[in-house]
């Protein structure tokens, strides 16, 4: 049973605790199941499986899952930006979804930097292909609190004070608190069955399980604010809500615009996936680190250093069979670890591969950690020197200064990493020697280690470059389920940090149950 | 207390459907009405292109598949019936203890109609023949015509059992544990002993028993 808050102070805080979480649960609901790179279809460590019991084993879960009582897998693409946008002061959290048709014009002529070399595989040369991009919003999800709109009835507060005489503020506000974390989870319910029966699903599954490579991709975008559709647009679209949710602190709801009909993926034209691999890719597994590249004109002994992660270099080769014709000087800008422009055009790639936001999401969480707003620093947060508003259009641009910032104090501060970082300027010197084939797989050098929740071999391999413990164990401990999600707390750590009497935030699924 | 209910529009459906449709329905009420701490699983429909999602709990996939069975069974011997399938969700409370004992009775908070339309095989032959489409394509053709029309009106009801969710959510009891089914539930199919009658009598029987059609004792 939980024990009743007692103190007026913390109440504020966990209001917006539990907005916070919610706003992170539906976010991830809608992603993993529009989000390409994971598949939560996938997924096997299904602990039910495992296990016949039929009551839940709470060693099972993780901090997070308690949240509303729904356990969901790892999710990246809603990790990517929800820590910058949980610094927007409980803003909508705008999720548009967006369907990215290719349209490739072959050329044999060069071409705008925009453009690919293609090994086409049946006349076995190569040829440009102009990347010809239409895209379209297919869903619009828009989660929202609104703080004004409480018009939580006055029978609910009457309710609370049922039964005893004397009842306290603490027992009023727990009885509503309750109230209110219970209808929070049947909506995520909802919420969690209805992403599934849209439209859009049924494409990203075929996307998904295609095996195919398809002009046709979904790539989503996180914001706080939108520009309303056209009215040719909302003729073809329709809308359903979830709520808004009455609750003592104000109202939540989610709603979503979608596309009725969207096409059907099977009468696309695609092309199937080829087994012929260039498998002397930098990174790859198979290629030896002393190996002398045959495939290029002319190569440097100088062995590659193992902290090239194949990490990106495979799978973006297995998706496209595309190599990347970039102009050298994007291939190896001034800072290594600046995102070069072509990884970006890759960001909304429905391939299974790791999209470039799983980069982003590294550099992120590595050069500014953002954890959950504890209470005591809840008005203080927006001093961590972060912009209030954090999805404005500079947005996107900053990361690659403070990535360059990144490195420069990790090249000063740290020792022992200078000889990885020399390996680098080996690499990169050798490279830049040559053409700017293979630039899609060094591009991501990964000098902040393995991406989060890639299942991939080299995710083992030891991380040299870091700077803290706790950023090393982030981006490295991948199946860590306290590390993982950035805003989940584990409720200990969250204890142990709060002097609240209350165990309202650290057990929230013991507040959702116990009540009687 | 409320007993809220929902009529979950009709569903024509052949034989051959009918455990996939309730499946869905079924493990997509309860999933709504899981309010302990959940794994969902997707799971992919095999006749239509509809993705439900079940809470993970075998003990409640195992109950499911029972009353499957038991109405399948039922509709073999009584082909070509409109019938529906109930599930209720009820409290349990301690009634006032008594010179005869203590007693418990079954305050029901919601219940929900599963309405079928069952088409026996003969029906849908002799619907064919009528039509005079001896060609096999014609069938194949009506046959795929009457899949996409259940499968969009599989989708409405799943919408609907949405919809409801959103739309009731005072009557909901507190969440007595930390189950994952957190409330008891009953789901009643047509039975043998009724066949005459269907289903109703079931509801008759009850309603005598107790005076009052939300409290199932």
């Amino acid at each position: 049973m939980a024990s009743s808050p007692s103190s007026s102070i913390s109440e504020p805080a966990i209001v917006e605790q539990v907005i916070t979480e919610f706003f992170a649960k539906s976010a991830h609901i809608i992603l993993e199941s529009r989000s390409p790179y994971v598949s939560s279809r996938n997924y096997s460590a299904d602990p039910f499986i495992s296990s016949p019991s039929s009551s839940s084993s709470s060693s099972s879960f993780r901090p997070r899952d308690k949240w509303f009582n729904l356990a969901l897998k790892d999710c990246p693409a809603a990790l990517e930006n929800f820590d910058l946008w949980r610094q927007s002061n409980l803003e909508p959290l705008v999720v548009d979804v967006t369907l990215n048709r290719r349209k490739p014009v072959r050329d044999r002529v060069c071409s705008s930097p925009c453009s690919f070399l293609v090994r086409n595989l049946s006349s076995d040369r190569d040829e440009f292909v102009r990347d010809n991009r239409s895209e379209k919003i297919v869903e619009r999800w828009i989660v929202q609190y609104d703080s004004q709109g409480n018009s939580w009835p006055v029978r609910e507060v009457q309710a609370s004070k049922k039964g005893s005489r004397v009842a306290s503020h603490a027992t009023e506000f727990e009885f509503m608190y309750k109230k209110a974390y219970g209808r929070i989870i049947v909506l995520l319910r909802s919420l969690y069955a209805a992403v599934r029966l849209l439209p859009a699903y049924k494409l990203f599954r075929d996307l998904n399980a295609s095996g195919q490579i398809h002009p046709l991709s979904l790539s989503h975008k996180i914001s706080s604010y939108f520009e309303p559709f056209s009215q040719d647009e909302d003729a073809e679209r329709s809308q359903l809500g979830f709520g808004p949710l009455d609750t003592f602190f104000g109202k939540l709801s989610v709603s979503v615009n979608y596309v009725k009909t969207l096409v059907d993926v099977s009468s696309e034209p695609s092309t199937p996936l080829s087994t012929q691999v260039i498998d002397d890719y930098v990174g790859s597994p198979l290629t030896d680190p002393l190996k002398r590249f045959e495939s290029l004109p002319s190569a440097g002994e100088t062995p590659f250093s193992p902290t090239l992660s194949p990490t990106y270099s495979d799978s973006r080769a297995l998706d496209c069979n595309v190599i990347s014709h970039i102009p050298s000087c994007s291939l190896f800008p001034d800072n290594p670890v600046s995102p070069p422009s072509i990884p970006l055009q890759f960001s909304r790639s429905s391939s299974p591969s790791p999209p470039s936001h799983v980069y982003k999401a590294l550099l992120c969480s590595d050069s500014s950690p953002v954890s959950i707003p504890l209470q005591g620093e809840s008005s203080g947060r927006l001093s961590q020197g972060i912009p209030p508003s954090p999805y404005s259009k500079s947005k996107k641009q900053g990361y690659p200064s403070q990535v360059g910032t990144h490195e420069t104090q990790a090249s000063k501060e740290a020792v022992p990493q200078a000889s990885s970082l020399e390996n680098k300027v080996q690499v990169k010197k050798e490279l830049s020697g040559i053409t700017g084939l293979q630039s899609n797989i060094i591009l991501p050098q990964n000098n902040n280690g393995p991406s989060t929740g890639l299942k991939n071999p080299s995710a083992n391999l030891p991380h040299k470059n870091s700077r803290t413990s706790s950023s090393l164990s982030f981006t490295a401990n991948l199946d860590d389920s306290d590390l993982v999600c950035p805003f989940a707390e584990d409720a200990e750590s969250r204890n142990s940090c709060r002097t609240m009497d209350s165990a309202l935030i650290a057990k929230p699924v013991d507040l959702g149950f116990s009540f009687e | 207390m409320n007993c809220e209910v929902c009529q979950l529009k009709e569903l024509v459906v052949e034989q051959i459907e009918i455990r996939e449709v309730l499946r869905c329905v079924l493990h997509t009420i309860v999933f709504h009405r899981a309010l302990g701490l959940v794994r969902p699983k997707d799971v992919d429909c095999e006749l239509f292109e509809i993705t439900y999602v079940q809470c993970g709990d075998a003990d409640l996939t195992k109950k499911i598949e029972e009353k499957i069975d038991q109405f399948i069974s039922w509709v073999d011997k009584h082909p070509n019936k409109k019938c529906q399938i109930s599930l209720s969700f009820y409290e349990v409370k301690n009634k006032q203890p008594t010179w005869f004992g203590n007693k418990t009775e079954r305050l029901c908070w919601e219940q929900w109609y599963i309405n079928l339309h069952v088409l026996s095989p003969k029906a849908l032959v002799r619907s064919h023949h009528s039509k005079a489409s001896a060609n096999p394509k014609e069938n194949s053709d009506e046959s795929s015509s009457h899949r996409a029309s259940l499968e969009s009106s599989l989708r409405e009801v799943l919408f609907q059992i949405i919809k409801f969710v959103n739309d009731k959510k005072d009557h909901i009891p507190p969440i007595p544990n930390n189950e994952i089914i957190s409330f008891p539930y009953e789901i009643i199919v047509p039975s043998s002993s009724d066949s005459s009658f269907g289903w109703h009598t079931d509801v008759l029987k009850r309603m005598l028993q107790t005076g009052h059609p939300t409290m199932l004792s």
